[in-house]
């Protein structure tokens, strides 16, 4: 397992490191010129003025991680790699983590440096500014955005599986991690917000187990490459 | 004689296309057996779904009497038609994969056949011309003790000398109890190596065979009988 993820690191980082370089650039320019981080992503907290390191709600942040998990698969994507990877006597679950877990570990480190980029860039402009999801909630943060990276692939995964979405997978892959998304969005309004008996950190770990069983059934008997 | 791949009643379609249409087969082990057919044919598609990359949608596909799944790769090694190796990779890089992710590949193997077949290690895949990656290739796999190679078009590319080397040093060393399904459309380029021929047209298997039986019963050239039977069918 730990073989398979050091190889398949390597070559993600030695394959996309320009296009990561860009979605960091891009993040920071975008949160600076068009967000407006001077004044959306902060609030104040006891009289302070708290940046706070968004995660999922934006729209741009989602696109991130988007392309940053398909990236992470795209040896299925583009099929001439994908014997290699098809020859290793390897369990389905433990290919299924390797990708996840590259694409959850890149987007975290992509967003998490982009917005201390950004934070530094206000600390600059505003001294008196302080970190607040970045301290105090980094696991919120992670499972957040290993959430967003598992759908994403679990998506790509249902879109090979049926010869309905298999000629047109990237769209069927945007319209599944749509669907999937809004049913989380559901269950968080429905058992986080209005009734607060689980903690948003234990639903998120219990839907993404719940989309990695379905993925392992799905890659081990109905997923194809092409 | 132990049976290393069987194939029954394969049926798969692309879309509207017909690929395979009923293939049945079983390759015994000890064996190198040509699987022969024009363009289009169904040969790269039946190679992809024994190593799993499509599935099949009716039919069964054993290896060493088991279905095939993850487990069945551990026994089999594939040389696909393209280059599969990541793009960056140096060949020590593509040794030491290898070496890291099947455990029956022998690196001692694979120093001898570098040298046998003057490979540098150094070099970089993706500076290779047709031959030379064919070569790498054709290393990579028979450095692993697996009991079914599955050869997508391999020796296209490479010279006569070379060719020549690898029949007559690895080809001709196989185990009896591996066996080598090479798919090919230039018969006339492996016909000596061959044990058994499938020929294969439009997604069916139209002749099955041994090819001392074409040599010596019917007086023919694989290539000869290749040519009369794709004539006629």
């Amino acid at each position: 397992m730990l073989k398979l993820l050091k190889w398949n690191f390597i070559d993600y980082i030695r394959k996309y490191y320009l296009i990561l370089l860009g979605i960091f650039a891009a993040n920071i320019v975008f949160s600076l010129f068009f967000i407006g981080s001077f004044s959306i992503d902060f609030s104040f907290e006891y009289g302070i003025p708290v940046y706070r390191f968004y995660t999922g709600e934006r729209l741009w942040v989602q696109l991130c991680i988007i392309t940053i998990s398909l990236l992470s698969i795209s040896s299925w994507i583009e099929r001439r790699t994908a014997p290699l990877e098809a020859s290793v006597s390897m369990p389905p679950w433990k290919i299924l983590l390797s990708k996840i877990l590259i694409a959850d570990i890149t987007s975290t480190a992509v967003i998490s440096l982009s917005g201390l980029a950004v934070y530094g860039i206000n600390l600059i402009a505003n001294p008196s500014v302080q970190p607040y999801y970045w301290i105090s909630r980094p696991a919120d943060d992670f499972s957040v955005i290993l959430l967003y990276s598992t759908t994403a692939i679990l998506a790509f995964i249902f879109a090979k599986s049926f010869k309905l979405t298999r000629k047109y997978p990237l769209p069927a892959t945007g319209i599944i991690y749509i669907v999937v998304t809004r049913i989380y969005g559901m269950i968080y309004w429905t058992h986080v917000r209005s009734f607060p008996i689980f903690p948003e950190t234990g639903i998120i770990i219990l839907f993404v187990a719940a989309l990695f069983i379905l993925g392992i059934m799905l890659y081990k008997y109905r997923f194809q490459i092409r | 004689m132990s049976v290393i791949l069987s194939v029954k009643s394969g049926i798969k379609k692309f879309g509207r296309k017909q690929v395979l249409d009923g293939v049945n087969f079983e390759l015994p082990a000890g064996r190198i057996v040509g699987l022969l057919g024009p363009n289009g044919a169904g040969k790269t598609t039946i190679l992809n779904t024994v190593m799993g990359l499509y599935r099949l949608d009716s039919g069964e596909i054993q290896i060493c009497g088991e279905a095939i799944g993850y487990k069945s790769k551990r026994l089999m090694s594939y040389l696909p038609d393209t280059n599969h190796l990541f793009t960056w990779m140096r060949v020590s890089d593509a040794l030491h994969y290898y070496t890291d992710m099947f455990p029956d590949f022998d690196r001692d193997r694979a120093t001898e056949l570098c040298s046998l077949l003057e490979i540098d290690e150094r070099s970089r895949t993706q500076s290779l011309s047709k031959g030379e990656l064919e070569r790498v290739l054709i290393m990579l796999i028979f450095s692993r003790k697996a009991r079914l190679y599955l050869l997508d078009e391999p020796l296209g590319g490479i010279d006569p000398l070379s060719r020549n080397k690898i029949v007559k040093t690895i080809f001709s060393q196989l185990d009896t109890e591996s066996t080598i399904l090479i798919s090919t459309h230039l018969v006339k380029d492996i016909e000596t190596l061959l044990d058994d021929v499938l020929f294969l047209n439009n997604g069916k298997v139209i002749y099955s065979g041994s090819a001392d039986h074409i040599r010596e019963d019917r007086g023919q050239s694989i290539e000869d009988c290749y040519m009369e039977v794709f004539k006629n069918a």
